[in-house]
C-alpha cells in the first residue's frame, strides 16, 4: 500500500518542507527540469494547496535562508525533509558539494547520525534502481 | 518521485498521460487519500501548465472514457501511463477486478506482453516496500 508520512503534514508544515526542497534544488546554482519535476511531485504528494505551490515556485529564483526554514519545522517533518532532500539532490544524476552541505546541515539539526544518514543515501540508491527497472518492464530502454 | 522521463514528453502527451490517470482514479468509484496523493504526485511530475492542471482536476469529477484517453496517445506516454496507473490502482492496498480489467485493456491497446500487468504489479509491490523501508529508517532515527 502506498502510504507516506508526508500525506499527513499540517498545512503550516507543508510550506517549510517544500521550501527545503527548493533550497536543495537551487543549492548548486542551476535548476534543471528534473529538479522542477521532483519538487512538483513532492508538493503534489503532500496535496499542497495550489496557491501555496505558486508561492513555492516563486521562491525558486530566490530561495529562503536554510536556518530560518529549519527553525520553523517540527522534528518529524524535518526528518522527512532530510530524506526527500536526498532524493531531490540525486535527481540530476549526481550529488553536488553544495547540495551535500545543505543535507548535512539538515541532518545535524535533525539529530541524525552519520550511519543513519548513510542509510538514507543507500535507500535513495535502492529506489533509483527500483524505478529504473520499470523502463525495462515497459520496453523503454 | 524518482527520476522519470514524463517531463521530456511533448506537452499534449503529458496531458494525455494525466488524463488517463484521472480516468484511473474513478474506476472503482472510490478515491482514497492514498490514491489522491499518488495522483497528485504523478501530476506534478508531468509539469503541466496551470490551465491543464485545472482541466485534469475537472476530469477527476467527469472522467473521459478510456477510449478517449487512449485515442492518439503515443507509445511512450501510454506505457508510462500504464505503469503509473498500476501504481495508483495499488495505492489503496488492493487492485480490484475493475482496475485490473482497465490495466489489461491498456496493455491490449498498446500490444504489450500479456504478463505486463502482473510484472508491473510485482514491481509496484517492491516499490511500496521500498517506501516503507524509508519510513522505517526515519522511525529508527526517532527512537
Amino acid at each position: 500500500m502506498y502510504l507516506d508520512l508526508a500525506v499527513d503534514f499540517a498545512q503550516e508544515d507543508v510550506k517549510g518542507y517544500a521550501e527545503i526542497m527548493v533550497i536543495v534544488a537551487s543549492a548548486d546554482g542551476t535548476l534543471v527540469k528534473e529538479e522542477l519535476a521532483i519538487i512538483e511531485a513532492l508538493m503534489g504528494r503532500c496535496m499542497m494547496h495550489p496557491e501555496m505551490r505558486v508561492d513555492v515556485r516563486n521562491l525558486l529564483e530566490k530561495p529562503p535562508a536554510l536556518d530560518l526554514v529549519i527553525s520553523k519545522l517540527n522534528p518529524v517533518v524535518l526528518k522527512i525533509a532530510l530524506r526527500d532532500s536526498i532524493l531531490v539532490a540525486a535527481v540530476d544524476g549526481e550529488y553536488d558539494v553544495s547540495e551535500l552541505k545543505v543535507i548535512k546541515t539538515i541532518a545535524k539539526v535533525a539529530g541524525v547520525r552519520k550511519k543513519e544518514l548513510s542509510a538514507l543515501f543507500e535507500w535513495v540508491k535502492t529506489g533509483w534502481e527500483w524505478h529504473n527497472e520499470s523502463f525495462q518492464h515497459l520496453g523503454l530502454v | 518521485m524518482l527520476p522519470d522521463t514524463i517531463h521530456t514528453l511533448p506537452r499534449e502527451e503529458r496531458f494525455a498521460y494525466a488524463r488517463l490517470l484521472a480516468f484511473m482514479t474513478r474506476v472503482d468509484n472510490e478515491l482514497t487519500v492514498d490514491e489522491m496523493a499518488m495522483f497528485e504526485q504523478r501530476l506534478g511530475t508531468a509539469l503541466l501548465s496551470p490551465a491543464q492542471r485545472k482541466m485534469i482536476r475537472t476530469a477527476l469529477k467527469n472522467p473521459p472514457s478510456l477510449e478517449e484517453c487512449l485515442s492518439g496517445m503515443s507509445e511512450e506516454a501510454g506505457r508510462l501511463a500504464l505503469r503509473d496507473a498500476t501504481l495508483m490502482a495499488a495505492a489503496d492496498g488492493t487492485v480490484d477486478d475493475d482496475e485490473r480489467e482497465v490495466l489489461n485493456l491498456i496493455v491490449e491497446h498498446f500490444n504489450l506482453a500479456p504478463e505486463s500487468v502482473e510484472r508491473l504489479l510485482a514491481w509496484t509491490k517492491r516499490g511500496y516496500d521500498w517506501m516503507q523501508q524509508g519510513t522505517d529508517i526515519l522511525n529508527e532515527i526517532s527512537e
